[in-house]
């Protein structure tokens, strides 16, 4: 349990807002999209995070994570004449930019905010189609 | 030789025509069509209706939950059965990679879309049963 993170949690979720929009996404979720999810929509999460840092006194000092953004497409959901992981990665970057370098956490202060790798994509099979899974992680270091 | 000629009268003229009264539903085999994307995807394009008004029925196999896309999801499976030609006599070719089956709605029952998730089932050049998953 982190309540650092939870506090980025909420934050990522508050900014990242402008994703959910006609042309965009359908609505962002945290690890796993609703039953009534309609493609396309995100999914961000934490995922593997770093040592937690201390103070003298063991008093929280900073929390390092990876944060896993997933946003999932198929080929009934993209804007005509898109291929499906064609605009997965088209959402994936504005979703990137949309949250820039910095967000407002109260309380706390994010010190770094941005892209650490690429993570592989993932095809899901749903029938006779592909779902197609386009993601990365983000750093962020939040004292 | 006999046998080969029955059969072939059963499957291309009977079931048809006994299929057309006691099926009680009717489908449209739609075949989805695509266009290379420009990097090495593709894109949909408008789908086109490879036959009509064929009889059929269908019923569930089975479905379970399931998590597609980190989205809890369900997948149900269904056998839609029809007879191997139309009314006219024409073999109804299927591809089940391509093709979908849309049953038309009846009565308080909607349309249902059925992609297929297997080879097909051809019973004896007279009758086929696809195994399908009902489109959520």
């Amino acid at each position: 349990m982190s309540t650092i993170s939870e506090k980025v949690r909420k934050a990522i979720f508050a900014k990242s807002s402008p994703m959910v929009a006609a042309g965009r996404l359908t609505a962002i979720y945290h690890k796993l999209a609703g039953k009534k999810a309609v493609r396309p929509y995100g999914i961000f999460a934490r995922q593997a995070p770093g040592a937690v840092k201390y103070n003298f006194g063991l008093t929280l000092a900073a929390e390092d994570d990876l944060w896993l953004f997933t946003v999932v497409t198929d080929e009934d959901s993209v804007p005509a004449g898109k291929e499906p992981e064609e605009f997965g990665e088209e959402m994936l970057s504005l979703w990137e930019s949309t949250l820039g370098n910095s967000l407002t956490v109260t309380g706390n202060t994010v010190t770094w905010l941005a892209r650490f790798s690429d993570a592989p994509s993932i095809e899901e099979k749903k029938g006779d189609r592909f779902i197609y899974l386009t993601r990365f992680l983000m750093r962020i270091v939040t004292e | 030789m006999r046998a080969a000629a029955l059969f072939n009268k059963i499957g291309k003229t009977s079931i048809p025509r006994i299929g057309s009264r006691i099926f009680p539903d009717r489908m449209t085999v739609v075949k989805q069509n695509y266009t290379p994307g420009s990097g090495g995807g593709r894109t949909k394009t408008a789908p086109t209706n490879v036959h009509t008004s064929i009889p059929c029925t269908y019923h569930a196999n089975s479905g379970e939950q399931v998590l597609i896309g980190d989205k809890p999801d369900r997948k149900e499976e269904y056998s839609v059965s029809f007879p191997s030609h139309t009314p006219a006599g024409v073999r109804i070719n299927i591809d089940p990679q391509e093709h979908r089956l849309v049953v038309a709605a009846r009565g308080n029952e909607p349309q249902k879309t059925f992609r297929m998730t297997a080879p097909l089932k051809d019973k004896a050049g007279m009758m086929f049963e696809a195994t399908c998953e009902l489109e959520a």
